[in-house]
């Protein structure tokens, strides 16, 4: 029954991965191949050159301070004692990434024109003035991706730095041997997480135009529209993306040596050696968790006293605000849950068992479990405007095609697919490390199939992962912006996340505030659960399969 | 036995019953008599137009995108120029009206003052500075007459209200302004006065239309958020109906559709639904009257302008 059952989710998996991964980068491939009509039209005009300045400023900085933010969530999960303890810390750590990235752009709008001393402090400082635009735009970017450099970089200590550390503080004190023994084991995960913000923040279209800075992701959008030079507005979007694709190659090539480090992020057993204990280690280990706390949750404590100040009853404003979108609530959840669903099947193709003898077939599966996470990671990397025009080309046609673009919200799920099977693809993929090659030796030796092999040995290490994984990916959705503008079938409905990011530009509304509360509640409860799915809550038992 | 296979085709009936007599006899995309503009930055092409006006001079038509160029159209759509905003970097208009003399005025909405330019694209004059005082807007939206020739301008950004002025652009009053109370305004998008000088703004983020006499006196409300065939979501633009008994036709943008009113308030019918196919809408910011009894209606999402019979 089991295997059955594994054989048709694989199955579905590979027809979801051909349709959201495989087709729109094989557009992509065929528009680059068949290049500009005049190397003129792709060329940089003085506008765009300080546009595309601009845009690598607010990047890098966005990078810094990601880096800077971190480092309160870094200590939080270094100090903190006991498994449930860093699991709640990994939850709270993922509830920024899986907020709609508008809402940070809208949050920082709103602090310097709130009447507490922080939004008059930064009034005084000149935040929201115009020349502050790409700090405003790299500050908000910062303060979505700093999850990214925390769990790297948590990741990276226990995998590299560790030992590392322990070995230099055999004859060096605790800040030479940070500098000089752990620091330089993480350096290859410290560049890949880099490479990974600056390459977020690089594509990110939906914050800049919030804080009013003028970025190359929503600079070109007009640009974009003029398609006649180019011949498709998915050729449009690479052609005047190549510096931006050039900068993301150059940061894919700095990630990839650290990458095979990270590739055992997720699965730690092992406490940690730096328990806190007495007080002033207790104390440490509080506050920087307080300081992860208020990091993770600083949206909805700005949104939350906006909504205070307007002195409306909360009851009434969220019935208000329910009936206000209910056609997004509901197209929006729909997708959402169905993209959870479908990003399991999509991780049960990333399972890579390991060979444990010279067997070709399993040879080609682990091979080709491999190319789903690297198709899944390009399709993730690249401008979402790219993958969703893609799409466009592909089934804004007449037939079954258009019926699928027009009436359904198959193809909005495609688009969320591409940009999030990565999740579940790589959490699948990197757990699978972790099987024991003699597990998969014995069952052969008993004569396992390889579909047996895979739902015997290789299910019970990943499923727990690939659930947590499709949970971070139903969430992803709902609040995507970039690819459901293009996408949303409006018969089917609109998309809560896109609705929320148009009003966002026309400044303080409460209805508006109220909605995104509305709609952070469930994102933050799902961001919890979701790392006690993939770690198996409080329970410190070894999973099964592991040695 | 019996019951059970009876039953679901009774509430079938009445489903199909209700359905027919909600129906108009003539369907949405049969009242289209013509649609034009696409996706692009060339001449009668548009990327995310926002702001649509027609002259009562000449019937010609004014839209303006989120690339801050102003295209004129003739009443059959074709088109006939285009200009650039003297300024754009920072955003780009939002509302425009004509004024009888044929002249367009453009609520330049992120550099908080008002210009005028005529039909060629010249620009007349312009007033109004950044401010919260009298005659200073944050963030105008829109730019109304009264019969007698006061210009009423619109703004948000925390100082939502409406500053009337003289024919000679002095400033009168304001009223409205941010709060919960019947009066106050959340963003108001547009206005239209009606034949008994009843000032009618769209009051955006309230959801609602507002009355208010040219004394800035306020005389009621119409609408409200819901989901119901007279409640509102974000109605973005209005227009007059003329003649007898006349209406208002009120763009709604959140629900994709425009809605007709008459002058009491009462619901009389909608038009338009969410889609990108002929007599469908995606998110309209504009609809204005022409002649013969035409309405043009912005679809801003699909970057096209759709002449509609109304009657």
């Amino acid at each position: 029954m089991r295997v059955a059952l594994i054989r048709v989710l694989r199955a579905v998996g590979v027809v979801l991965l051909l349709a959201a991964v495989a087709a729109p980068l094989a557009v992509v491939a065929a528009t680059a191949l068949a290049g500009p009509p005049t190397w003129a039209d792709a060329a940089l005009g003085p506008r765009l050159r300080g546009v595309f300045l601009r845009t690598l400023a607010a990047a890098a900085g966005a990078t810094g301070l990601a880096l800077i933010a971190a480092l309160p969530a870094c200590a939080a999960l270094a100090l903190a004692r006991g498994r449930a303890t860093r699991t709640i810390l990994i939850g709270l750590t993922l509830v920024p990434l899986v907020t709609p990235p508008a809402v940070f752009g809208y949050v920082w709008m709103l602090l310097p024109s709130q009447g507490h001393a922080l939004g008059r402090a930064l009034s005084a400082l000149g935040f929201d003035g115009p020349r502050a635009a790409p700090l405003r735009a790299a500050v908000a970017m910062a303060t979505w991706l700093w999850p990214v450099a925390a769990l790297s970089i948590a990741a990276a200590y226990r995998f590299a730095g560790r030992a590392a550390y322990r070995l230099a503080r055999l004859d060096a004190g605790p800040v030479r041997a940070l500098f000089h023994g752990a620091l330089p084991a993480m350096a290859g995960p410290l560049a890949t997480c880099l490479a990974v913000i600056f390459l977020l923040a690089l594509n990110d279209s939906t914050i800049p135009p919030l804080v009013l800075a003028h970025t190359w992701a929503n600079e070109i959008a007009p640009e974009v529209l003029d398609t006649a030079l180019y011949g498709s507005p998915a050729a449009a979007v690479l052609w005047r993306s190549w510096p931006m694709l050039l900068c993301a190659l150059a940061a894919a090539a700095a990630a990839l040596p650290g990458a095979r480090t990270m590739a055992h992020w997720g699965h730690d057993h092992a406490p940690f050696e730096h328990d806190p204990s007495g007080r002033a280690g207790r104390a440490a280990a509080g506050l920087a968790a307080a300081a992860t706390a208020a990091a993770a949750l600083m949206p909805v404590i700005v949104l939350a006293a906006d909504a205070a100040a307007s002195r409306e009853l909360i009851g009434a404003a969220m019935a208000r605000c329910a009936s206000l979108f209910a056609v997004e609530w509901r197209a929006s959840l729909t997708v959402a849950t169905l993209a959870a669903a479908a990003a399991v099947p999509v991780g049960l193709c990333a399972i890579r068992v390991p060979a444990g003898g010279p067997t070709p077939r399993s040879d080609a599966r682990r091979y080709a479990a491999t190319a789903v996470v690297a198709a899944a990671g390009c399709a993730a990397v690249l401008p979402p405007e790219l993958i969703a025009y893609s799409l466009v080309g592909l089934f804004n046609r007449a037939g079954p095609a258009g019926w699928l673009y027009d009436e359904t919200p198959a193809v909005w799920l495609l688009a969320m697919l591409a940009r999030f099977a990565f999740v579940p693809a790589a959490m699948a993929w990197t757990s699978s490390l972790g099987i024991p090659v003699e597990l998969a030796r014995q069952a052969r030796c008993d004569g396992a199939d390889e579909s047996r092999v895979l739902a015997e040995v290789g299910l019970p290490a990943v499923w727990r992962p690939v659930a947590g994984g499709s949970v971070v990916v139903g969430c992803l959705a709902l609040s995507e912006i970039a690819a459901s503008t293009l996408l949303v079938p409006p018969r089917f409905g609109g998309s809560l996340a896109v609705a929320i990011d148009n009003q966002m530009h026309y400044g303080r509304n409460n209805d508006l505030v109220v909605t995104t509360l509305m709609l952070l509640a469930p994102l933050i409860v799902l961001a919890l659960a979701a790392p006690w799915l993939w770690r198996g809550g409080g329970n410190d038992a070894r999973p099964h399969g592991r040695p | 036995m019996r019951g059970r296979t009876l039953r679901p085709s009774a509430w079938l009936a009445v489903l199909l019953l209700f359905g027919a007599c909600d129906r108009d006899p003539v369907t949405d995309a049969e009242r289209v008599v013509k649609v034009f503009g696409e996706s692009g930055l060339g001449p009668g092409q548009f990327s995310y137009p926002r702001a649509l006006a027609i002259s009562p001079v000449d019937g010609r038509l004014f839209v303006c995108d989120k690339t801050a160029r102003i295209q004129r159209f003739d009443p059959d759509g074709r088109f006939e120029h285009a200009w650039r905003m003297p300024d754009w970097q920072a955003g780009k208009p939002t509302g425009m009206t004509v004024d009888s003399a044929g002249r367009l005025w453009v609520a330049d909405t992120h550099y908080s003052r008002v210009i005028v330019f005529d039909r060629q694209g010249r620009e007349q004059f312009r007033f109004g500075s950044q401010g919260t005082g009298p005659g200073q807007f944050l963030l105008p939206t829109f730019v109304g007459f009264d019969r007698e020739g006061n210009c009423y301008v619109g703004e948000y950004g925390g100082h939502d209200r409406v500053s009337k002025f003289d024919s000679n652009r002095r400033f009168l009053f304001d009223f409205g302004g941010r709060g919960s109370g019947d009066a106050a305004l959340e963003r108001p998008t547009a206005m239209r006065c009606d034949a008994r000088d009843v000032l009618w703004v769209a009051d955006g983020c309230h959801h609602r239309l507002c009355r208010f006499d040219v004394n800035g006196r306020y005389l009621g409300r119409v609408g409200k958020p819901g989901t119901g065939p007279d409640d509102l979501n974000f109605p973005y633009d209005l227009e007059m109906l003329p003649g007898e008994p006349g209406g208002l036709l009120v763009a709604d943008n959140g629900r994709s559709r425009i809605v007709e009113f008459d002058l009491h308030g009462r619901f009389v019918r909608a038009w338009g639904r969410p889609g990108r196919r002929l007599g469908e809408l995606l998110h309209p910011w504009a609809v204005a009257r022409g002649t013969q009894g035409r309405v043009y209606v912005l679809d801003s999402w699909n970057n096209r302008v759709q002449v509609v019979r109304w009657r």
